[in-house]
């Protein structure tokens, strides 16, 4: 697992620069967070590092196999939970058998194995994002991009869904980069937060939290100390 | 009884009470006429309908009929299926069509039923007419469910590198299915309707169409509605063949 290193990175939509002189490290087998409000152009780093646009500059160390965990769960309806992981880990894993240990596996680990022949339409939102996550870690990649994965749902759900994430997360040890505009995921998630703000957008400001994700709380002082920092940071570009 | 177990009950026999309601008028409606030249008793058009079950003639017909409507289905079906999903393929494609399929839906039946009478025989005239009127409303709507379909769920299969075939097979399929089989089950019965009247006014042989032109004719009116009773029975039966069918494909509406 290597480093992804983005350097100098520019992004222009017709004539209108989105990104510029654009930096930052995704360190392998760490959570990196890319913060910013809405519109500011997230998702257009995230749609350059997972290929599905180009952009000038040097963009070095992407994986061939990358997982998403998209802001709508993105299930197929006529699949069943274990059928929507069967169907992208298909094209990955020839054996049937190992398909079917994997998805157990990760289905356990999100608590939903005995909604393994449910149909998404039976699921409430945050079983669905826990799916949608599962299905993430399951496929064979080394990065996953998330886009806004816990926007629309409530605390509780929330609080569950960063749980299991971070379950997860420590048992396989992907790269991840973790797209939101809120500060409360950023700081109790990352091991370093990049800024993005401006007009072209660039990274502003970039923190690193050295904590174990696992037992964070927003009321650590460290923490704190980030979220504020981040707040006024927030505060003067708007 | 409670109140709810009344109106699940109301609900569930709803549509036997229109049907009695209805036979119930026409009965009235006959007797104020008294006359079976005008409006026949339903009693009388029920033992002629009998009558025609036990002529070979009665099965001829419904063989015919059955067998243009079957044709003229599968050529709409095939040709706006691949014509839909060449045109989602290729959007120049589904530009072109579109003046074609406009003028298809908007055209009069009555002038493809006369010009098709004029240009081709009265055995293949109904199969045009069904072709030319049921393939732009097949064509419309196969190409919305393609169109109408989750990008996210496209987009998703994509980014995880997902097989054609099996975005084919496990995405596209099943997910346009239901729109495909709710507008078959409409399609069918619009397209007995279609062979019928075109086989009345090409006067096609072996027919329903041509039997009911017969009836009208010998002043047989109750004969007539025996026809029409029998083409109502024909349509549901189809309908309700396809309705089983998309019960049966897609199960996981129903969860």
């Amino acid at each position: 697992m290597k480093d992804i290193v983005l350097k100098n990175v520019k992004k222009s939509y017709q004539g209108n620069t989105v990104i510029e002189n654009f930096d930052m490290m995704l360190e392998a087998g760490k959570i990196t967070c890319l913060l910013g409000v809405s519109g500011v152009g997230k998702s257009t780093v995230l749609n350059i590092i997972g290929g599905l646009t180009t952009a000038e500059g040097s963009v070095a160390g992407i994986p061939e196999s990358i997982s998403y965990v998209f802001q709508e769960t993105n299930l197929a309806p006529n699949l069943t939970v274990s059928g929507n992981l069967d169907f992208v880990l298909r094209a990955k894993i020839k054996s049937k058998e190992e398909r079917g240990k994997m998805i157990a596996e990760v289905l356990e680990a999100v608590g939903l194995i005995e909604y393994a022949d449910s149909y998404p339409c039976q699921l409430s939102i945050g079983m669905a994002q826990r799916i949608s996550m599962a299905r993430a870690f399951a496929y064979p990649s080394e990065l996953i991009l998330m886009d806004e994965p816990f926007r629309g749902l409530d605390i509780a759900n929330k609080s569950k869904l960063i749980d299991y994430f971070l379950a997860l997360w420590q048992k396989k040890g992907k790269t991840v980069l973790l797209v939101t505009h809120n500060i409360d995921e950023a700081v109790l998630l990352s091991d370093r937060i990049f800024m993005l703000s401006g007009k072209p957008a660039k990274i502003t400001a970039q923190f690193n939290l050295s904590s174990d994700k696992t037992c964070r709380k927003l009321s650590d002082q460290d923490i704190s100390e980030v979220f504020a920092k981040i707040y006024d940071t927030f505060a003067v570009g708007i | 009884m409670t109140k709810d177990k009344a109106k699940k009950i109301l609900i569930r026999f709803s549509p036997l009470l229109t049907v009695a309601l209805f036979l119930v008028l026409w009965y009235v409606a006959a007797l104020a006429v008294n006359a079976e030249i005008i409006i026949p008793k339903p009693s009388l058009v029920f033992s002629d309908l009998i009558k025609l079950f036990t002529k070979a003639q009665f099965w001829t017909a419904i063989g015919g009929t059955l067998s243009r409507t079957f044709i003229s289905f599968a050529i709409s079906f095939g040709l706006a299926l691949l014509l839909s999903v060449a045109g989602f393929l290729f959007h120049p494609l589904h530009r072109a069509l579109s003046p074609l399929v406009t003028i298809s839906r908007a055209i009069p039946t009555m002038s493809i039923i006369l010009l098709s009478i004029i240009w081709l025989t009265s055995q293949t005239s109904p199969l045009l007419i069904a072709c030319l009127i049921i393939f732009p409303i097949f064509y419309a709507d196969f190409y919305s469910a393609l169109h109408n379909l989750d990008s996210g769920l496209i987009d998703m299969a994509k980014l995880y590198k997902v097989k054609t075939g099996d975005i084919i097979t496990r995405l596209y399929i099943p997910n346009i299915l239901p729109s495909v089989l709710d507008s078959v089950r409409s399609g069918i019965s619009l397209n007995v309707k279609i062979v019928i009247a075109a086989e009345v006014l090409a006067q096609t042989r072996q027919s329903m169409g041509n039997l009911m032109q017969v009836s009208r004719v010998m002043l047989d009116t109750a004969m007539l509605l025996a026809w029409t009773v029998a083409a109502i029975a024909l349509s549901y039966c189809l309908e309700l063949l396809v309705g089983l069918i998309k019960k049966y494909v897609v199960r996981w509406r129903r969860v």
